[in-house]
């Protein structure tokens, strides 16, 4: 089927990844069906069968080796990095397998952005950190492109720490700074889904303190699947929480019911301290 | 290594004092059924003035309890068992106030009607055997029976309503009669109290609130 994706102006046709209807709510937005994943003889990934929402907080917790980056590394095929990866299963975007050869990785990772652990923006401006996405997909215009820019540091809650100095190199930014102006690199390209592994663990507290503030913001809009080591975090910003352990789901629901009163005893066992 | 070990001794710490707040409650149900016969007027003074050590440790395991949050937060059956903590300790406490209740108003009206102080001295060996029970429900997280308990609860209603409405127990002297029903009453909400006990530890045990 051919649908077509409409980004900023220019008309992209594309086989395989279904229209955004981002008026939808709570939609199934990734759906992964008996997910399994090995690197070499390991089994990382054991019939993870999981599905996030539109406009949700899903948090992903777990002991040290779990599979919690894995899984989230796979949402954006970022895990094919790796050698020696074999995925089985089905990773459904919007209903469409992402894991199909014929699909467009571009396209992919611009629908579904990702934050990682250390802030990692590029040796440029403020301005061109955030410019630069949209210019790769053809965006030449300079009057759209600094309104690109000026809406995706404001959505980064940024904009009035750096609207004097939109030229200066990104590097002299503070920690939680440049944390925040990679996601507002994530935003300027429009995505649908924003993956984020630890995306607070390098970071002060108060720097922690407006991400996760901004996370709450951006859920109107988008949809948040966070890697966490952080319990109390995932507490406080998810929506849901999924327990992986040794590389399966053990438990996965609201997280009010994942913190107050868990099914299994394992994720009583972790969320209490008592292993981990 | 035992993980999280200071806060398991915390809560280890903690749980002894409501055990012991729980044992005092008891120790002092006990102390009213002998005076119900004896009316020792030193003893039911004693009863009065030995309450502020039970507020006090109402007070400490609120504290305790409220250091541990902050300091730990703990979630799930911790968090559940902390909460439930706090209302045990403030039942257990209104449970000693019914008892000083029930010993001031002993200590100054003489029920001579053999029957009712048989039946007032009933109501309380229930109450002290409900209390009894469920801290040891709470002690096995036996939630049999915690059900059990809460049942009975309504045996020691019911010879409230017997006193307080069958005329085998009027008394002429009207004044007599009107601190028997009081005395009563206070009986009867001390069962009221041993069963918010027993919903309590329904609630931390299951995460459910009893219905």
């Amino acid at each position: 089927m051919t649908v077509i994706l409409k980004e900023q102006g220019e008309s992209i046709e594309s086989e395989t990844i279904q229209p955004l209807n981002k008026k939808e709510t709570h939609q199934t937005v990734f759906s992964t069906k008996n997910l399994n994943l090995w690197y070499g003889d390991n089994h990382a990934l054991k019939d993870v069968n999981l599905d996030f929402h539109e406009k949700e907080i899903s948090a992903i917790i777990g002991p040290s080796g779990c599979g919690k980056s894995t899984f989230i590394k796979a949402l954006n095929r970022m895990v094919e990095l790796v050698p020696n990866v074999r995925i089985e299963g089905e990773i459904l975007y919007r209903d469409t397998d992402i894991l199909n050869k014929k699909q467009s990785l571009e396209l992919l990772r611009t629908k579904v952005g990702m934050v990682f652990q250390k802030p990692n923006p590029f040796p440029k401006s403020i301005y061109e950190n955030v410019a630069y996405g949209p210019k790769i997909h053809g965006i030449k215009d300079k009057k759209t492109l600094d309104q690109i820019v000026e809406k995706s540091l404001k959505q980064a809650a940024i904009w009035d720490e750096v609207k004097d100095r939109l030229k200066d190199n990104a590097y002299g930014l503070s920690g939680g700074q440049q944390q925040r102006l990679c996601i507002a690199r994530t935003l300027a390209i429009e995505p649908d889904i924003i993956l984020m592994d630890e995306p607070t663990s390098a970071l002060d507290p108060i720097s922690t303190i407006k991400i996760e503030d901004l996370m709450q913001e951006l859920k109107e809009k988008y949809s948040i699947i966070i890697v966490t080591h952080n319990m109390q975090q995932a507490a406080r910003v998810s929506d849901k929480t999924a327990f992986f352990y040794n590389g399966s789901v053990i438990e996965y629901d609201d997280t009010k019911v994942i913190f107050e009163n868990p099914r299994d005893k394992r994720t009583e066992d972790y969320v209490t301290g008592r292993f981990g | 290594m035992k993980q999280r070990k200071q806060f398991l001794n915390h809560l280890e710490d903690l749980t002894s004092t409501v055990f012991k707040m729980s044992h005092e409650v008891e120790v002092r149900i006990g102390q009213l059924i002998q005076q119900v016969e004896k009316r020792d007027e030193k003893a039911l003074k004693d009863l009065a003035i030995e309450d502020v050590h039970i507020n006090d440790l109402e007070i400490l395991i609120n504290e305790k309890i409220v250091s541990i949050i902050t300091l730990e937060a703990p979630v799930a059956s911790d968090l559940r068992m902390l909460i439930s903590y706090i209302k045990i300790a403030e039942d257990l406490e209104r449970i000693s106030d019914n008892v000083v209740n029930v010993a001031n108003i002993l200590a100054k009206h003489d029920i001579k009607h053999q029957e009712i102080k048989n039946k007032l001295v009933t109501m309380l060996k229930l109450c002290e055997l409900m209390l009894i029970d469920v801290t040891s429900a709470m002690k096995t997280k036996d939630l049999t029976l915690v059900r059990e308990i809460m049942t009975r609860d309504e045996d020691v209603d019911a010879i409230y309503l017997e006193i307080t409405s069958s005329s085998i127990y009027e008394i002429d002297d009207r004044v007599l009669m009107s601190q028997v029903s009081l005395i009563t009453k206070f009986i009867e909400r001390i069962g009221d109290h041993i069963e918010n006990i027993g919903e309590h530890q329904f609630f931390y045990l299951t995460g459910q609130q009893y219905q």
